[in-house]
């Protein structure tokens, strides 16, 4: 690859996509016995692991691109959104994060289909086979929690911390780093666009169950709620945590 | 010495077996192409799940069985990440599923 600005965005996407793929998978399995149900404990875990499997092949990418950023084990400064930095306090949580963290990361995953990073669009092609189960998954617990009153309010609690965030997560509109990356058409779209196919994706099911969202349709597109842009980390694509959770258990950001 | 083919290859996969299942490499469809150089063998194969937990175990046990074969002076395993599903399956690989109720 021989633009610089493209490696550089391309270094960046994949250890976004992996870190974050990686602490959703850590925060799953710690779930798998603390699930409503049996099964359903069962799903989870089968879930994680398969996050965990997704970033364990983008992790080498990164060498291959002369990155020396590792796996997340190895670093302090981790690349995952704010909701993913401590464990999910409570079911609903996991439910938001099923639906809202994994469907963004999957909407920027549809953009690298056809990357001419052939080795990319391989592992990009795979992930997405799989996705369709995890995503009817998450969307059958959105159900099921909005069939009482108190897990509407509890989902919606756990959404509310966790949309804006990944609506940011997509980028500002006309992001450098992103131009230069569809240019060399490792990807296509832009954060905007993301955005749209996000919300085309994840708003269809919690609308239908009553829950606000940070946007409302018009017409064929979403119009959206300001976003909270001064909190926005670029490089590690994320924003900044208000304040850090009692007994954390994840070392988060800090270089 | 014996040559190295690609027939003796996939003979010699024929006996590696699924570390959660009694079935081979070759049964489960999981080889995807077998490359002989003279004594280098490139083997390229995909997994049932990209989250396979046994990836690296299989990728060890398939380069264990290419390097013990008479004549073979490297084995590679690449893994290619093709897509896989239940046709994939060799018509004994789907009866031994089918006995363990797996598929």
């Amino acid at each position: 690859m021989s633009d610089g600005g493209a490696q550089r965005g391309l270094v960046n996407l994949l250890v976004v996509l992996a870190d974050n793929k990686w602490s959703l998978g850590r925060h799953l399995s710690e779930w798998a016995v603390g699930a409503p149900v049996l099964e359903t404990g069962v799903a989870t875990a089968a879930i994680a692991q398969g996050h965990m499997g997704q970033a364990r092949v983008l992790y080498p990418l990164l060498e291959e691109l002369g990155s020396t950023l590792g796996s997340a084990d190895e670093r302090t400064r981790r690349y995952q959104v704010a909701a993913l930095d401590h464990p999910f306090p409570t079911w609903a949580h996991v439910v938001a994060a099923l639906l809202a963290v994994d469907g963004a990361l999957n909407s920027l995953l549809l953009s690298l289909r056809g990357s001419s990073h052939e080795q990319l669009a391989r592992r990009v092609g795979r992930m997405l086979e799989e996705e369709r189960f995890q995503r009817d998954f998450a969307e059958g617990r959105v159900h099921e929690l909005s069939a009482f009153p108190p897990g509407t309010a509890q989902l919606q609690a756990a959404l509310d911390a966790v949309l804006p965030e990944m609506l940011c997560w997509f980028g500002p509109a006309g992001e450098e780093g992103v131009a230069a990356l569809a240019a060399a058409g490792l990807l296509d779209g832009d954060g905007d666009r993301w955005r749209q196919r996000y919300l085309d994706r994840v708003g269809p099911v919690l609308l239908e169950i009553g829950v606000d969202l940070p946007a409302r349709r018009a017409g064929s597109t979403w119009e959206i709620d300001d976003l909270p842009w001064d909190r926005w980390n670029p490089l590690q694509r994320r924003l900044a945590s208000p304040s850090p959770a009692p007994g954390a258990a994840l070392p988060t950001s800090s270089a | 010495m014996s040559a190295v083919t690609a027939d003796r290859v996939r003979a010699a996969l024929a006996d590696v077996c699924d570390p959660e299942l009694p079935v081979s490499v070759v049964d489960l469809g999981l080889i995807r192409g077998i490359d002989v150089d003279g004594g280098a063998v490139t083997v390229r194969m995909t997994f049932t799940s990209i989250a396979c937990p046994c990836t690296e175990v299989l990728k060890e046990d398939v380069a264990a069985a290419v390097g013990a074969l008479d004549g073979v002076t490297a084995a590679l395993v690449e893994e290619v990440f093709e897509p896989w599903s239940r046709a994939d399956l060799t018509d004994e690989g789907r009866l031994i599923l089918r006995a363990l109720a797996v598929v």
